[in-house]
């Protein structure tokens, strides 16, 4: 690539750099600066009730599209008794109120201004509308409620204010309390949060119709662009940017609908609560996240996808212990509705052609009745999908026969487990299990598949056995030379070697490694595919994983493991995974200073690979440039830079290691010579905060001489 | 007004002018933020995290370096936003949605960088030295001279000249392998 091709790329990544969008809300950075300033202040009248507020309330509201039923809310108060000192509610001070209906209308604004709304669109808002009929029933005196309710004024007041909270401060409050909620407090939050939403994005709704015609004219290439609207924003009318920079601060973003026509405002959260909230309760913002799932009754996904997608939503929905709130039923219906749109034909969403199922609905259906588990998909489809199968995928009388309500029927029993009694042999069950290695308990397991399959010749002899046993066996027969028995653990694929070559392979090496430390499978990892399980058992040292083992399983077959050549040949060198600790860091630091000292070579003789290394890049660190000189390489063989030309190098020092890199392993690159020397690469383990989805480690090039560890000159990769 | 004038009185209090400030100023920051290697999600907070710090150290720098410090800030904050930030890879969970969940949405980045010749260079910038990363967004995206990306950086103009030479050298090695690995001290 010559220069000027370059300098042409670089002008166009630059252009493209113009498409990063924004989000960015200066008022927002004005209240944080504001909220630091204010922080040793104590606020005269509390906001935040010192109870959590997701056990305090139970709020059912769910209002949703006209199609929904209205939202019944209730509030009912766990409250454990009154404050000392708090006045009596009968005998409340005019002035009190006064105080909070001043304070409350500046809570209002304050929000107003926060999404920076008129008075019109912010007093739609539905939980706006709430708070302020709240705050009427609840605070204002000779209304029922005040007069009659024995909980402090204060924790009332500080109630109605949560009702008023954004999407957004709902979030901050979740992340600033660094609490893991249990499912039923994470599924009270998400119904609270998920209505807030909703609620807003009717108002959002509305601006985009509004403004329909001037939003049509944000395209790229043609077709309508999210991003490019949102570069735009800056000249459209008021509202619309207005919506653009705060809708995304809410949960909400502005993208192109399923069929590219028009802008929508959709549901889209990032990941910051998945930390906070249960699973199973995230599991159905992430469900949130990819609605709609038709449009004008046509589905906006593959058939495949959508298949996939319902098998998400049910097992969401089975695992969900915490019955009655307004999004699991919502999920519900979704459930039963994306059912409908795979499996009964329609005008809008035909599934059928000139009476045959449709190739790509067919595959959807199989996909389905391959769900994992006591399903009620599975259990639905699979007897029509027999039939129509046989009936070459003809509308015949069995399809004609069923009714969506038994699918739902289904669903019921699977939420309180009686559909399992109903799919007999359908259950998978094999559980996770892990063990500590080398463990007596899965030593006699191994012993008794041993004896099975020696007395009746038969691998069937096998079918109880776990994965685990499995990876456990093949290590016993590998120990005691049953190279036959080991040989036959494995699917035959293209890649298994023919016998003689795979114990050629296999001479000497370990099925488990030798330093392992546990060994486990985990339910959740298996999965079906072409009508087989998949799955793979994990080997530990301490907190690395090692080496993980891939398994297959016919239905009513036994667990067999999949072959996959050594990432490093026999006899190689190879360290793997090690943790980086505080002492071996510690050591390598005393290394280091040592040995700048007098560059004395002897302290090298017998230091490890990591410790070299290690020297190496704290040298860099520090800007030593003699030290790293003198770790380097100096054959004829490789190119190393003189003395004077290294020196002569630029530097300001480089990170600092310890920091950036957490584990390592080392590999063998190339063959050992005559003289046993070879080169490795020394594999450096990113910090978790530094892994991005393109680079997760480094490698560093080091050779093993005669003389010790030597570093290759630019050693990093 | 002019920019000096809203520093200046933004330093002395004027919060309007700080956020016009801000409003003049974010797309600076949020692009160079992408161009360094935040990730595009992260933007956002990374942005607000530049201002927010920006604010508390505005009083003590002169008003003609504004730019400078928006830009050393941008970096610091890009670096520690990485360091603080408790993100846990959960192997299973994302195993169990790579298998059980075929639906999955576009990444922000794929948005942004449409087209493959982009991607490819953005991730060759994005594998450099930080030492090399740096000088070159600031030159070749950012527009600064050679003087202004040393005065960010705080390193000498030879020492510009030369990181802005051997992170040409190394992305056009980089970019002619095709994804060959390069060296780097």
């Amino acid at each position: 690539m010559d220069d000027k091709q370059f300098e042409q790329q670089m002008k166009l990544l630059k252009k493209t750099y113009e498409r990063v969008p924004s989000k960015f809300n200066s008022d927002e950075v004005l209240r944080k600066i504001e909220d630091e300033g204010n922080q040793t202040k104590e606020p005269t009248i509390p906001i935040k009730s010192p109870t959590s507020k997701w056990q305090k309330v139970s709020v059912w509201a769910v209002s949703l599209a006209s199609m929904f039923i209205i939202g019944i809310l209730s509030a009912s108060f766990l409250n454990e008794g009154k404050e000392q000192g708090d006045k009596p509610v009968t005998e409340f001070d005019e002035n009190d109120i006064e105080k909070l209906e001043i304070s409350y209308q500046e809570e209002r604004k304050k929000r107003q201004k926060m999404l920076d709304m008129t008075d019109e669109q912010f007093n739609s808002i539905g939980f706006v509308q709430f708070a302020d009929k709240e705050f009427a029933r609840t605070i204002k005196p000779g209304s029922l409620e005040s007069n009659q309710s024995d909980m402090p004024l204060k924790l009332r007041y500080s109630t109605v204010i949560d009702f008023l909270e954004l999407p957004s401060e709902m979030v901050q409050d979740a992340l600033e309390t660094k609490e893991k909620f249990n499912e039923e407090k994470s599924m009270l939050f998400i119904d609270e949060l998920t209505t807030k939403i909703d609620q807003l994005t009717y108002v959002y709704d509305v601006v985009i119709e509004e403004h329909r015609d001037v939003m049509s004219t944000a395209k790229m290439n043609g077709e309508l662009d999210a991003d490019y609207l949102y570069g735009h924003r800056t000249g459209l009318p008021k509202p619309v940017e207005s919506m653009l920079e705060n809708a995304p601060m809410q949960g909400i973003a502005i993208a192109v609908s399923p069929d590219k026509n028009r802008f929508i405002a959709k549901f889209h959260l990032g990941y910051e609560l998945r930390d906070v909230l249960s699973e199973t309760a995230y599991n159905y913002l992430e469900i949130k996240s990819n609605l709609p799932f038709w449009e004008a009754g046509e589905l906006s996904y593959e058939p495949a996808q959508a298949a996939h997608l319902l098998q998400y939503i049910e097992k969401t929905l089975i695992e969900t212990k915490t019955q009655n709130t307004g999004i699991q039923a919502v999920t519900k219906m979704h459930y039963l509705s994306l059912a409908e749109k795979l499996i009964i034909d329609s005008e809008s969403n035909k599934i059928f052609e000139n009476g045959k199922l449709k190739n790509e609905y067919a595959m959807a259906w199989d996909i389905l009745r391959n769900t994992m588990g006591t399903s009620p998909i599975k259990f639905f489809i699979d007897p029509f999908y027999k039939s129509m199968a046989k009936d070459e995928w003809r509308i015949n009388e069995t399809y004609k026969a069923l009714e969506i309500s038994d699918l739902s029927y289904a669903l019921s029993l699977a939420e309180v487990g009686d559909l399992a009694q109903l799919m007999p042999g359908e259950e998978f069950t094999f559980k996770s299990e892990s063990y500590f290695w080398p463990d007596v308990n899965l030593t006699q397991k191994v012993h008794g598949h041993y004896k099975a399959v020696e007395e009746t010749s038969d691998r069937q002899a096998l079918e109880d056995a776990t994965p685990v046993e499995i990876v456990a066996l093949a290590q016993f027969a590998s120990e005691f030379e049953k190279s036959d028995l080991r040989y036959s653990l494995y699917r035959v694929t293209d890649q298994l070697p023919e016998f003689d070559d795979y114990n050629l392979i296999m001479k000497g090496q370990n099925v488990i490694p030798e330093d392992a430390t546990l060994i486990r499978y985990i339910e959740e990892m298996t999965y079906l595919q072409d009508g087989e399980y998949h799955t793979s058992v994990e080997i530990f040292k301490d907190d690395n994983l090692i080496k993980t083992v891939p398994l297959v399983r016919q239905k009513g077959g036994v667990w067999q493991m999949i072959y996959e050549e050594p990432l490093v040949p026999p006899g190689y060198f190879h360290e793997g995974h090690i943790a980086i600790t505080d002492d071996m860091e510690y050591n390598i630091v005393n290394l280091y200073e040592s040995y700048k000292q007098d560059h004395n070579f002897s302290l090298l003789q017998n230091a490890s690979a990591l410790e070299v290394a290690g020297m190496y890049l704290e040298a860099d660190k520090n800007g030593d440039l003699e030290t790293q000189y003198e770790l380097l390489l100096k054959d004829d063989q490789y190119v190393t830079p003189s003395r004077e030309e290294f020196l002569s190098y630029p530097t300001d020092g480089g990170h600092d290691w310890k920091v950036q890199f957490e584990a390592v392993e080392i590999i063998q690159d190339t063959p050992t010579d005559a003289n046993g020397e070879f080169s490795v690469v020394v594999w450096f383990d990113l910090n978790y905060s530094l892994v991005t989805d393109d680079e997760y480690r480094r490698g560093f090039q080091m050779r093993k001489t005669v003389d010790g560890w030597r570093v290759h000159f630019m050693p990093m990769q | 007004m002019n920019e000096l004038e809203l520093i200046e009185r933004a330093q002395k209090g004027d919060k309007n002018a700080y956020g016009d400030l801000m409003r003049l100023h974010h797309r600076t920051v949020e692009k160079f933020a992408f161009q360094i290697g935040v990730k595009a999600d992260d933007i956002q907070d990374v942005t607000q995290e530049v201002f927010i710090k920006l604010y508390r150290f505005l009083h003590q720098f002169q008003r003609d370096r504004f730019t400078t410090w928006l830009y050393k800030i941008t970096l610091n904050s890009a670096r520690d936003y990485y360091r603080k930030e408790q993100r846990e890879k959960d192997k299973e969970e994302k195993i169990q949605e790579d298998v059980n969940f075929g639906v999955t949405t576009r990444s922000a980045e794929s948005k942004i960088l449409v087209f493959e010749e982009d991607r490819e260079l953005h991730e060759a910038i994005q594998l450099l030295d930080e030492k090399y990363r740096i000088p070159l967004a600031l030159f070749y995206f950012q527009e600064l001279t050679y003087e202004q990306i040393g005065d960010v950086m705080n390193i000498p103009l030879a020492t510009v000249k030369t990181r802005l030479l051997r992170a040409k050298d190394q992305l056009k090695s980089a970019l002619s392998q095709k994804g060959d690995a390069e060296y780097g001290r």
